[in-house]
């Protein structure tokens, strides 16, 4: 039996999701693949300093069959969150070429825009790549069947989609991984800050200081001290510039301290909150700050800015982010995002709940970033050193 | 020597030229009794080989042709009168015809086009001389195809009224001696081994893009650029076409199934004859048998800009002769059962 069938194969109704969630981590041209009985992940990561991680879950595929190599691999994992899967040595694992499946995927985004019926508005013009908003680009591979199929170790990842009339098949040579794929090591017993808020918060932010082209971005947390949360660009051409999240204003005396400064707090959805207790900025839902001693009372930590834009398609195209750093300063980015993979018109409905019976899918794309250290201009992949 | 004619579809002449004009500089016009033909024979890549009736492009009543051979030939700077024809589209009429300056003959492209002026005198011109924004603006645009002279004459009426611009495209072109032209012949091939009727031109130069920007974009290395990739083409007497190409990092094909491979005219040709064919021996092969796959390899880039003639909507039918060539034969809409109005794509293969 098992000579025959496949190891993985996986059938996706709209390639659009597959397309979606891929093209969070599409900063790289190589992906490596790891085939696990509760979804495929995608793990991306450029000079040992960033990696990000799509994990496509099984809730995702209408079929989803693995038939694991050697002995079926029976260890439990935490679905929709790829951290933890990293340790099954038995599940097929492969580097792919990224950029060519992300152009598969999209094949037929561009053919007819007859038989885009869902959004006829679009322009039927190839998709912007400039776009960070995979939901604004035109309608992509809806009503399109998608399967993914990889027969044995060593054999190509092939990619199927059909359409009344055509079928297009793209066999992805599979390179074995180099060995040195080791995921940037965040201790999650040493998280020194959680921040989550909606993603589009972060995305602005970052549009915003990407306008100054800084190099490094300095991220700043206090659980106590204004400014309580605050994004800065600086080591650009231009001068530096600065993103706080203040808390409202009548909650608390926010004086404008810093006239070069820009408050994101004239919102629709953070007016209607609720009067808050503790001292946390308006926009966020959890925010937990808790600097270990050596560091006083604010967290400091500077990042490679340009790193930190190759998240911004997830930020885009999420709904929440959970922002958190451990002692080391290794930052992780955790993006929400939501798809609807029983309604082939969720996604056009951009980010939110399409309100269907059976709700959209949560998934999971995980960014990680190593800090600059002190005073340190490239960030350097092997030390993890402590801090200030 | 003398030609002139009114134009009769400015529209599908623009497009012809346009999608011409993708595939070379210099167009032979042959202008013969009844029939139009145009040629282009680039360095490298392409040819094409189109005829139309007259009454495709021109009024036939209009179409006056005098020479001692019957025959005309020119040579044209196809992207020129391209450039030409796109103001005429929207025009009342246009005429083309063949003139001189000096000593350089040249196509005259004389255009009446109307447009109409809102409220009674919306320009606050009173002289009746000077040239309308409208006129000066469709002058420039005139200018880069070749000279134009543009004179507006808007009536001295006053309230909403139409006005009329004229402009005059000049093209200058060669006048082909018969013996300049003796040597050209149209490419002979051998009978095809698969004929077959192309899906949508549309979708397929999407897809032939998109699989040429995959080779070149896995590739990523500056002999890319340089290099074009080539497609790999495929069809069988069965109904399937198949659009593949290859790179280091991929595989990647389209397969189209339930395509129509056209009969061939039994008036023509007799029974006995047709048995011969090379594509009746390929259509005797079952549909899963590779062997019945004749197959070429084209340039992608080349081919992208043959599939631009796309813009007609026409019928194509494309005729395989395996690892050697590809033939197309480009019907315009209303030309299918006449057979003569007809663009023939001569496409070589690549060696693998």
């Amino acid at each position: 039996m098992a000579d025959v069938e496949p190891i993985f194969s996986a059938v996706s109704s709209n390639a659009h999701h597959l397309y979606t969630l891929l093209q969070c981590v599409g900063f790289a041209p190589k992906a490596t693949v790891l085939i696990t009985p509760d979804g495929i992940r995608f793990s991306v990561e450029e000079g040992r300093v960033v990696q990000g991680l799509a994990f496509l879950e099984k809730a995702l595929f209408t079929t989803y069959t693995f038939n694991p190599p050697v002995v079926p691999n029976s260890t439990s994992r935490d679905t929709g969150d790829g951290d933890d899967s990293s340790d099954t040595t038995d599940n097929p694992c492969f580097v792919v070429s990224l950029s060519a499946l992300l152009e598969t995927l999209k094949i037929f985004g561009v053919n007819d825009p007859s038989a885009t019926g869902a959004n006829k508005a679009v322009s039927v013009q190839p998709s912007n790549p400039s776009s960070s908003n995979a939901f604004t680009t035109p309608a992509l591979l809806f009503d399109r069947s998608c399967t993914l199929q990889y027969f044995q170790n060593g054999s190509p990842l092939s990619v199927t989609l059909s359409e009344t009339g055509i079928k297009t098949t793209c066999e992805l040579t599979t390179y074995e991984p180099d060995g040195g794929e080791v995921d940037i090591p965040l201790q999650r017993d040493a998280i020194i800050m959680k921040v989550i808020m909606r993603s589009a918060w972060l995305h602005n932010a970052i549009v915003e200081l990407g306008a100054t082209n800084p190099n490094v971005l300095k991220i700043s947390a206090s659980a106590n001290r204004e400014p309580f949360f605050a994004l800065s660009g600086s080591g650009g051409p231009f001068s530096e510039s600065s993103i706080e999240f203040s808390i409202e204003e009548q909650s608390q005396k926010s004086e404008a301290s810093s006239q070069s400064r820009k408050v994101l707090t004239d919102d629709g959805t953070s007016r209607s909150r609720a009067k808050r207790t503790n001292l946390a900025p308006t926009v966020t839902e959890t925010f937990l700050v808790s600097p270990p001693s050596s560091m006083g009372s604010r967290i400091k930590q500077d990042y490679r800015f340009s790193l930190i834009q190759k998240a911004s398609r997830a930020m885009a195209v999420a709904n929440k982010v959970s922002i958190r750093g451990d002692r080391q300063g290794v930052l992780s980015l955790q993006f929400m995002i939501e798809v609807d993979v029983h309604g082939s018109s969720g996604a056009s409905h951009g980010t939110r709940p399409s309100g269907g019976a059976l709700g959209p899918t949560v998934t999971f794309v995980d960014f990680r970033f190593v800090p600059l250290l002190d005073g340190e201009d490239a960030a350097d992949a092997d030390s993890v050193g402590d801090l200030e | 020597m003398r030609f002139r004619a009114q134009l009769a579809n400015a529209a599908t002449f623009s497009k012809l030229t346009a999608s011409l004009s993708s595939l070379g500089k210099a167009c032979w016009m042959r202008l013969e009794d009844g029939i139009v033909r145009f040629t282009i024979i680039p360095d490298q890549g392409t040819q094409v080989w189109a005829q139309l009736p007259v009454d495709a492009i021109f009024e036939e009543s209009s179409y006056i042709l005098e020479s001692n051979s019957g025959v005309i030939n020119l040579e044209v700077p196809i992207g020129a009168l391209h450039r030409a024809l796109r103001s005429a589209v929207a025009a009342t009429s246009a005429q083309l015809r063949l003139t001189k300056k000096g000593n350089v003959p040249l196509l005259a492209l004389t255009i009446h086009a109307s447009s109409w002026t809102t409220g009674s005198n919306a320009l606050g011109i009173t002289d009746s001389g000077h040239a309308t924004p409208t006129g000066s603006v469709e002058g420039e645009d005139a200018g880069r195809a070749g000279q134009a002279t543009t004179a507006s004459r808007p009536a001295v009426v006053s309230g909403p009224r139409e006005r009329e611009t004229v402009i005059t495209q000049e093209i200058p072109v060669k006048v082909l001696h018969e013996s300049a032209i003796e040597g050209l012949h149209e490419p002979r091939c051998r009978d095809p081994d698969v004929h077959i009727i192309l899906p949508s031109l549309f979708q397929l130069k999407n897809i032939s893009e998109r699989f040429t920007k995959l080779a070149t974009d896995s590739k990523g290395s500056a002999v890319a650029s340089t290099i074009s990739p080539k497609l790999e083409l495929s069809a069988n007497m069965h109904g399937s076409l198949r659009l593949a190409i290859a790179t280091d990092a991929l595989r990647i094909s389209s397969v189209w199934t339930d395509l129509v491979n056209p009969s061939l005219d039994p008036g023509q040709l007799s029974q006995a004859e047709i048995e011969q064919l090379p594509s009746e021996r390929m259509r005797a092969l079952s549909d899963n048998d590779e062997a019945g796959w004749a197959k070429v390899r084209i340039d992608g880039k080349d081919w992208g800009r043959v599939l631009s003639v796309g813009r007609l909507s026409p019928k194509v039918v494309a005729c395989f002769i395996h690892e050697t060539a590809l033939i197309l034969y480009v019907y315009l809409p209303g030309s299918w059962n006449g057979e003569d109005s007809c663009l023939t794509y001569y496409i070589n293969s690549y060696a693998a």
